[in-house]
């Protein structure tokens, strides 16, 4: 038996968009972009289940926590809090103690539903904007 | 017994507003008073903890799971159904409350199911808000397709993991909830019984799956989003961890427990193998938006490779029995015109249990590309089980159990008949009547988690006014002391059969006698059957290992011990029942066609029943269902 509830507080930090229940605007107000939707759904797909950072050689956790900072980061939605998101659940990944990524790629070879190495990277650029604006 | 469903006065489309306005309020301030413990993350659960959090209330949230993240509704692929009418296609909050209640068989209460087609929209909105990435179009606008049971496009979807997106929104939404310490979370946790204090719901005894620990807790309501009682069956769709404990627990607390028989059969799901297969793969309804059902015209070329039966010798039976929804008929309807073909002899694959789901026409007429980007994943999955590729040859289908209409009885409020507990989610039975559509249950869980209980519960705070009991009042160490004996119980048997053989057992027997067709002899001889399986079971059942560790098979010995005496109710439920409707069908009451021939003069009504002990049998009670707004109507989907 695994225990993952490292992953539920790396998301409790950062991996939700802020809005309460009842004061969202229509469905078709914020027109998304199909290439954008279409690319954070690809990010959306990771289940959480670990693999990643079980065959990383540093025990990195960076391919699960890319998912979900590009999945919202991508989205017009998720723009807002964008930069908190991932100084605040990097912030929580590294507490964790979860090792740091060498771009090895083994995460992305055994990912079951084959998120993309290139979202660490999205992860790595979105944490360098937000670190220069001294956020 | 007073089985007042509490619907508001007034015009259908103004009850739900009018409600809204005559619930009394609790002051901000005053809310962090309540405490709420919801039993159960999945969409209902995750979505009325957070909900209930951010207004405010203290939330205790419990799930089994080892990550509310992990509940079942992760699972649901096809979609989600709004009344948006983005589509411009005649879509409205009328007709979508109008093709539930038809879709139900006309055995759900008017005023919910209208209710749940106000707030559709909103979820919509809400989910859109949280970064659900919905399928869009190239202008950016969010996109549909149709599902079964419907004629117009009002099917949102993610992929083929719309349940596992909308669960990530509701769970990122909790996650919010529990950094900020409204929600304090409890996984790995399952609920073993329910404390009754001077007739109101007040609290649970739960027990930890890893220490073993029983613990009680204490809240000023209990709500109750533990799912479907489906896994009775042995053989289903849902996971194997699934089950009735929670609903049946409280029902034998006093919450009586409706519309048990009503289960539904899913017709797509990839066909049972072998004998020792332990669940079921659902294939998304939404594959028959592009898929074609067939069989072969004679027996003969049943074993024959299906691209070598030629055109005219291929019965698309619903296409030709039910021309105008043709492939997209209802699911109880798909699921027994399968079962009729393979009881004529005419299905294919292993012991002649299946029905091809070809996508020969669609692909040729869209390409493989469009198709791919449609079900990919469905594909995916089919040939990882199967090992067929079904962009060569077709799809092999049968049904399967799938989802539980039937559920605890719950008010307008969604309170049980016990004041205090709630139940929202498939745990109700509140808004599918006899058989839910494609894309509904999604629908009804997030309704009533986001929209629905965190106005209803306020009411009840506010007129109740009880104060929180201490968790060393008798009644909780009394709680404790039942389920310490019961765990004990079940350890001290040590057997000779395992809890998967008598699960098993029991499954067999009530998909033979209570599955897709039903009659008066068969649940008669399964109402003889069960109580001598539970018999055997707490004789000779080996329960391994320990209280005071992880123990799974204890666990799973305790669900299934529910599931023993919840069958019974289940059978007699169906027996009563002397009608067919929805996903219930009596062979007696059929039409000269074969379709479900109700009786809405003697069984128009709700089944509610009440528990009465361990050896006495159930008292029904009856909620008359009133049709002011659809008029009655053998269903036809010709």
């Amino acid at each position: 038996m695994v225990n993952r509830s490292a992953f539920d507080r790396v998301i409790q930090a950062g991996g939700f968009i802020s809005v309460n229940t009842g004061g969202a605007p229509d469905g078709n107000a914020v027109p998304v972009p199909k290439t954008d939707s279409d690319l954070a759904m690809d990010a959306a797909a990771c289940i959480g289940c670990g693999a990643c950072v079980a065959v990383c050689k540093n025990a990195s956790a960076m391919l699960f926590v890319a998912a979900k900072v590009s999945h919202l980061n991508l989205l017009p939605q998720g723009k807002v809090e964008k930069d908190r998101r991932v100084l605040n659940m990097v912030r929580q990944m590294d507490a964790e103690g979860f090792g740091n990524c060498t771009v090895t790629g083994s995460c992305e070879a055994v990912c079951p539903k084959e998120i993309s190495l290139s979202f660490i990277a999205k992860m790595n650029r979105d944490y360098g904007v937000a670190i220069l604006k001294g956020k | 017994m007073n089985l007042n469903p509490g619907i508001p006065a007034g015009p259908i489309a103004q009850k739900w507003d009018r409600h809204k306005f005559d619930l009394k309020l609790i002051n901000p301030s005053n809310k962090r008073k309540f405490e709420v413990l919801v039993v159960g993350s999945g969409l209902a659960g995750a979505s009325a903890a957070a909900s209930l959090a951010e207004l405010g209330y203290q939330v205790k949230c419990l799930c089994f799971q080892d990550s509310p993240r992990r509940a079942h509704s992760i699972a649901a692929q096809g979609g989600i159904n709004a009344a948006k009418n983005y589509q411009n296609d005649g879509d409205s909050v009328h007709r979508l409350f109008y093709d539930t209640v038809k879709g139900g068989d006309f055995r759900s209460r008017e005023a919910n199911v209208y209710r749940l087609a106000q707030v559709s929209t909103n979820i919509i909105d809400q989910c859109a808000a949280q970064g659900v990435p919905f399928a869009r179009e190239y202008g950016g606008l969010l996109a549909n397709r149709s599902f079964g049971g419907a004629q117009v496009s009002r099917t949102f979807y993610a992929r083929g993991q719309t349940g596992q997106q909308l669960l990530l929104g509701a769970y990122q939404a909790l996650c919010r909830q529990i950094s900020l310490g409204a929600v304090r979370m409890f996984p790995r946790t399952e609920m073993l019984d329910l404390v009754v204090i001077d007739g109101h719901a007040r609290g649970i005894v739960a027990r930890n799956l890893v220490t073993g620990e029983i613990s009680s807790h204490a809240g000023d309501a209990v709500v109750l989003a533990t799912g479907g009682y489906g896994n009775v069956f042995f053989l289903s769709t849902n996971a194997k961890g699934c089950n009735v404990t929670a609903t049946w627990r409280a029902c034998k607390k006093g919450a009586l427990f409706a519309n048990p028989c009503y289960t539904q059969i899913h017709p797509t799901c990839i066909p049972v193998s072998g004998e020792h297969q332990s669940k079921l793969t659902l294939m998304s309804e939404s594959l028959r938006n592009d898929g074609r059902v067939w069989v072969p015209k004679r027996k003969e070329d049943c074993g024959k490779p299906p691209a070598s039966i030629p055109e005219p010798d291929r019965d698309y039976y619903l296409e030709r029995k039910y021309p105008s929804y043709g492939n997209l008929a209802p699911r109880d309807i798909s699921s027994r015109a399968a079962k009729q073909v393979c009881d004529e002899g005419r299905g294919v694959g292993p012991g002649n249990l299946g029905v091809y789901l070809d996508f020969a026409d669609a692909i040729g007429r869209l390409g493989e590309e469009i198709i791919r980007e449609r079900y990919g994943n469905l594909f995916d999955m089919y040939e990882k089980i199967t090992g067929e590729n079904a962009y060569a040859a077709p799809m092999r289908i049968y049904p399967a159990m799938h989802y539980a209409m039937g559920g605890t009885w719950v008010d307008y409020n969604l309170m049980s008949t016990l004041p205090g507990l709630f139940v929202v989610g498939e745990a109700n039975f509140s808004d599918h009547g006899a058989n839910r559509l494609g894309a509904s249950a999604l629908m009804q869980g997030l309704a009533d988690g986001y929209f629905v209980l965190p106005y209803t519960i306020g009411g009840y705070f506010a007129s109740a006014k009880q104060a929180r009991p201490a968790t060393s009042h008798p009644e909780f160490r009394k709680a404790e002391e039942d389920v310490r004996a019961f765990t004990q119980k079940l350890l001290s048997i040590k057997g000779r059969r395992t809890v998967t053989s008598l699960h098993r057992e029991l499954g067999r027997l009530l998909w033979e006698k209570c599955g897709m067709a039903r009659n008066e002899a068969g649940l008669k001889e399964a109402l003889k059957r069960i109580p001598e399986l539970r018999a055997e079971f707490w004789k000779n059942v080996n329960v391994t290992g320990e209280n005071g560790e992880l123990n799974q098979n204890l666990e799973y010995a305790g669900r299934v011990a529910d599931f023993m005496e919840f069958a019974e109710l289940l059978c007699l439920d169906a027996l009563h029942r002397r009608e067919s409707c929805g996903g219930h069908f009596r062979e007696e009451f059929q039409t000269a066609d074969g379709e479900a021939l109700r009786d809405d003069e003697h069984f128009s009504y709700v089944a509610a029943w009440e528990y009465q002990g361990p050896d006495k049998p159930p008292v029904l009670h009856k909620e008359p269902l009133v049709y002011d707004e659809v008029h009655l109507a053998q269903r036809s989907y010709k």
